[in-house]
């Protein structure tokens, strides 16, 4: 573990961008997004973390897009041939200042793109990015990354962590052998037992932080709740709009669709009432409470049943950015206490509000 | 000298202390306000006026969030405070919510209600299409005012409940832009508009002198809106500028659709956007595609936007989208002298047609 | 970005569109690369996507047998976009083809057993590549019976096969219309598939059911065999569901816990038990 001013920090990524690529949080209108840097303006744009435990600052999107492009050219195919893509060169790429919970998306990403069947470029941009990490010191309200396996200091898919301390400098730790070489490149004093201190302290207080737990039912009270009027209740809000899978870390459902004659592929969201609609009509999730259902249930029931982890992180932007707030830990905490299929039927009206 | 300074002193504790009597006194009417409300929609439901109020509630996040109340004693659930901020006018049109309030001819009404009878496949019955209480707010109203126009609503099955309102806030408690230079008969809602009016006539600060009043001939100077000046700042901008600027902006559109859903008056039941037989354009998220969604778009809500904001705050990379509808509204007011959501009977410029439409560009 | 490769198709020609019925046809396809021609391979009940240039891809299984080389076939019936599309391609036309995908039907686990194959319109493609390669080799299975059914008689596929299969020895070929649909020389049964294979009653001890055709009749031939008292594990049938990539990734053939795009589309009426009535 080394302590880095920021100014080694500075020039380190200065170099970087000459001759590589750095995405890092920017400002834009009020609001943070991951981007990537222009080199013409160097590190002018970038957000640094503030030190102060009160300062919050999450970026709007994940780093998902940046190995699941929102667009993404396939190939082409003509009445005369089928034409793929040239590959544009990939220089070395660096994600700055990533939060663990937006790390730990990627993992559940590399379960869909790096499985059996594995596309080739994604595997090319987890190869050629350097996650550094950024530990969160203050969680904010709809933060829940704890109860999902997750927290504000792992360091589950980061190359690097880096925690802010007081006096704009920063803890560094190597964690794979790609993180532990930028370390060596950026030098730094080595930490004591004061910093090592310092970080389990900050640690205790950013894990105390989090105000909010989710409680995922076993399957089987699940399977128990699948035609339950609750369903139709929690979702009677929701706008059906793709807020929450294209922010979420770890949602990857897209579309293929010609633009001409090139294919394209986009992301795509299952809230959408034309996701399983079929040529001649048929749609077997019609409703909007199909829909709200299958997002919980994909995220916090099959998805584990085939990966071992739950598809979500707990990074709470879901609910920070959904245009009425629909709060999936509280839909998912109320899955338990829900009527199972076949119980009298709630009157269909129900508002979800009397359950608390 | 000391006089005076001691006279300044006095003056400014005694305006501290009549700003904080104001502020209690907003708390105070806010408190009775919400108890008025609450009493209105559980007297509704317990009368067996209506079976459902749309209103506002709490997550227990914190939250507000949209609330539908079907049980007396749930209207005890029921918010109104400065983050109101939801026009939930667009709950009208989803089916899911309401059934269906679609103003049909004699012989569809039957089959719409025997539809609404049936059960989902685990026996869940579907909403009813019954009668249905709704909380406005003078700029929700509006928008309400339009779905009649087209007759989207049947307004008999509404119980629209209108609220004064001092003007609604983002989470850090800022009044949104658009709550600047709102008129006083749209704060203070106009009856003949809704069935309730709940609470007492706000004063906004400034309100007085807007003078406007939205209801008034707009070819009437004084009734101009002079709060174009959004719209303003980037007619002064040159095509290219303006490419440019809105270019930067659809970059960031994640084709998330959240402008639209949250739209009170988008309700068709296929958007051109989703039709892939044949797919206009594409539903993937980049600058071309994105231009043609933003600004057809706003070419089907020109005449029809009533400027309630929601697509702008919806909006997760903060497009400022109202810029775009109040362009469109603009050139409206300016060529047929029409506002929308004024008038339940009166349709918008470019949804009829009349022989004294202005016609200048016809030679 | 490297362009994703396994999205991208092979080129194929079409070397002939036979027509079967008003809204079916059947494509043969001929892989413009040699190698690809040699190397491509499947298993009964697998799929592939088709695209046409500028229209799109859609999901269609191989109708053909895999022991038939140089060719692949698929039918494809009139609904939408694409597969109007198809049905307009120009002779010798270039379409692309990406696969196979998916699972295959068990048949090993269909050797010494009789086999019972319900199909219902179109649903024979699905069937077809399987019953191929049973018919070449009949001796490693018991008895067969072939039901198959439509709306009408003008709604029968495969016709030419139906004939072949109907003149062998050692299968029996049943074909039903819905009443209304026979013609005045129609010989077949009048009824609706399950109803008639109830009516056939076939035994179910060791022996497996194999069904594929529209939703509706899916749902109501996998009630029929489960009051016939069939083993769930031995009741075979093939999921048609939107997809998109066809490998497991874009989410959208998701059901239950299962992708049909992955995991299926071959299922045995155990596996989608619980959630089968959500989809048909």
């Amino acid at each position: 573990m080394r302590i880095l001013e920021r100014k080694t920090l500075t020039d380190f990524l200065e170099n970087r961008l000459a001759d590589g690529e750095i995405i890092a949080p920017v400002e834009v209108e009020g609001r943070l997004y991951f981007r990537q840097l222009d080199p013409e303006k160097g590190l002018a744009e970038l957000v640094w973390p503030a030190a102060d435990p009160l300062s919050v600052d999450f970026t709007v999107n994940s780093i998902k897009e940046f190995f699941f492009p929102r667009r993404q050219e396939l190939y082409e195919q003509r009445p005369d041939g089928i034409i793929p893509r040239a590959a544009p060169d990939q220089k070395p790429r660096l994600v700055l200042f990533v939060r663990p919970c937006d790390a730990r998306g990627l993992t559940i990403l590399d379960r869909v793109f790096l499985g059996e069947m594995e596309d080739e470029s994604y595997r090319y941009a987890r190869q050629s990015t350097t996650v550094v990490g950024l530990h969160c010191l203050q969680p904010d309200r709809h933060c829940f990354c704890t109860s999902l396996g997750g927290g504000p200091f792992e360091t589950e898919a980061l190359d690097l962590a880096l925690t802010p301390l007081e006096g704009e400098r920063f803890l560094a730790q190597g964690i794979t052998e790609k993180g532990e070489a930028v370390l060596a490149l950026l030098g730094g004093k080595e930490a004591g037992e004061a910093e090592r201190k310092a970080l389990e302290q900050l640690r205790k207080s950013a894990e105390a932080a989090i105000r909010r737990t989710i409680e995922v039912p076993d399957p089987q009270t699940m399977a128990e709740r699948f035609d339950s009027p609750y369903w139709g209740e929690v979702s009677r809000a929701c706008l059906t709009c793709g807020i929450c899978s294209y922010l979420c870390p770890t949602c990857h459902c897209f579309d293929i669709v010609d633009e001409g004659y090139l294919r394209v592929r986009c992301w795509d969201t299952c809230s959408s009432d034309t996701f399983t609609r079929m040529a001649a009509g048929e749609d077997h999730r019609r409703r909007k409470r199909s829909r709200y259902r299958q997002r919980v249930y994909h995220k916090f029931s099959y998805f584990k049943e085939s990966f071992d982890t739950h598809a979500c992180v707990g990074c709470g932007r879901c609910t920070r950015h959904c245009p009425v707030k629909i709060d999936i830990v509280e839909i998912v905490n109320g899955i338990a206490t829900a009527a199972t299929a076949g119980s009298p039927a709630t009157p269909e009206s129900t508002s979800a509000g009397a359950k608390r | 000298m000391k006089d005076s300074a001691l006279r300044k002193a006095e003056a400014i504790a005694q305006k501290a202390a009549s700003e904080r009597q104001k502020v209690a006194d907003r708390q105070k009417a806010s408190e009775r306000q919400k108890a008025a409300l609450r009493k209105t929609a559980a007297d509704l439901l317990a009368q067996k006026a209506v079976d459902l109020v749309i209103g506002y509630g709490r997550s227990s996040g914190g939250d507000v969030v949209p609330l539908f109340v079907s049980r007396v004693e749930e209207a005890q659930a029921l918010e109104w405070n400065q983050h109101c901020t939801y026009n939930l006018v667009c709950y009208l049109t989803d089916p899911e919510v309401v059934g269906s309030l679609e103003r049909k001819e004699k012989s569809k009404a039957g089959k719409a209600e025997t539809r609404a009878k049936d059960a989902d496949k685990a026996g869940n019955a579907r909403p009813a299409a019954g009668k249905v209480a709704i909380v406005v707010k003078g700029c929700d109203l509006k928008s309400l005012v339009v779905l009649q126009s087209e007759n989207q609503v049947q307004r008999e099955r509404l119980t629209v409940i209108a609220l004064t309102c001092p003007g609604v806030a983002d989470e850090t408690g800022r009044l949104l832009a658009k709550c600047e230079g709102c008129p006083p008969d749209v704060y203070n809602p106009r009856g003949e508009l809704c069935d309730l009016v709940v609470g007492e006539p706000v004063q906004r600060p400034g309100g007085e002198s807007t003078g406007k009043q939205s209801g008034g001939p707009l070819s009437d100077p004084e009734n101009q809106d002079s709060t174009y000046c959004d719209v303003e700042e980037i007619d002064v901008l040159n095509p290219a500028e303006r490419r440019e600027l809105w270019d930067g902006y659809f970059a960031r559109c994640l084709r998330c659709y959240a402008c639209r859903n949250v739209c009170p008056l988008c309700y068709c039941k296929e958007c051109v956007f989703d039709q892939h037989d044949p797919r206009w354009v594409s539903p993937a998220a980049a600058v071309a595609s994105n231009r043609s969604f933003h600004l057809i778009r706003a070419y089907h809500l020109a005449g029809r936007c009533v400027d309630c904001g929601e697509c702008e705050r919806a909006c997760p990379v903060g497009i400022p989208l109202r810029r775009i509808n109040r362009k469109a509204a603009r050139v409206v007011e300016e060529s047929f002298h029409f506002r929308a959501g004024l008038d339940p009977e009166a349709k918008s410029p470019l949804v009829a047609f009349a022989n004294e439409d202005p016609q200048e560009f016809i030679e | 970005m490297t362009p994703v490769q396994i999205y991208t198709p092979y080129a194929a020609r079409l070397q002939e569109l036979r027509v079967e019925t008003r809204d079916v046809k059947t494509l043969r396809l001929v892989f413009q690369d040699e190698k690809v021609a040699e190397g491509f391979s499947f298993r009964p009940g697998q799929f592939v996507e088709l695209s046409v240039a500028g229209e799109g891809e859609a999901t269609f299984c191989l109708a053909s047998s895999p022991e038939e080389k140089g060719f692949v076939e698929c039918s494809v019936k009139r609904v939408g976009l694409v597969t109007e599309a198809i049905h307009r391609l120009d002779p010798s036309a270039l379409v692309g083809l990406r696969g196979p995908y998916g699972n295959s039907f068990p048949l090993e686990q269909m050797e010494g057993r009789d086999l019972v194959f319900v199909a219902g319109g179109i649903g024979l493609a699905a069937l077809r590549s399987l019953i191929k390669v049973v018919l070449a080799q009949p001796q490693k299975y018991g008895s067969i019976l072939i039901l198959y059914g439509a709306r009408s008689v003008a709604d029968l596929v495969y016709l030419e096969e139906l004939e072949q299969w109907g003149s062998r020895k050692d299968l029996k070929t049943v074909l039903t219309v819905d009443p209304g649909g026979e013609s005045a020389d129609w010989k077949g049964e009048v009824g609706f598939v399950p109803a008639v294979l109830e009516k056939l009653n076939p035994g179910r001890k060791n022996t497996t059911v194999i069904t594929c055709g529209p939703p509706i009749m899916i749902r109501y031939v996998l009630a029929a065999l489960d009051k016939m008292g069939f083993d769930p594990e031995a009741v075979i049938t093939t999921l048609e569901m939107k997809m998109k990539c066809g490998l497991g990734h874009c989410g959208r053939c998701n059901v239950g816990p299962l992708y049909v795009c992955k995991d299926g589309p071959v299922f045995t009426y155990a596996q989608i038990r619980e959630f089968v009535e959500q989809i048909i």
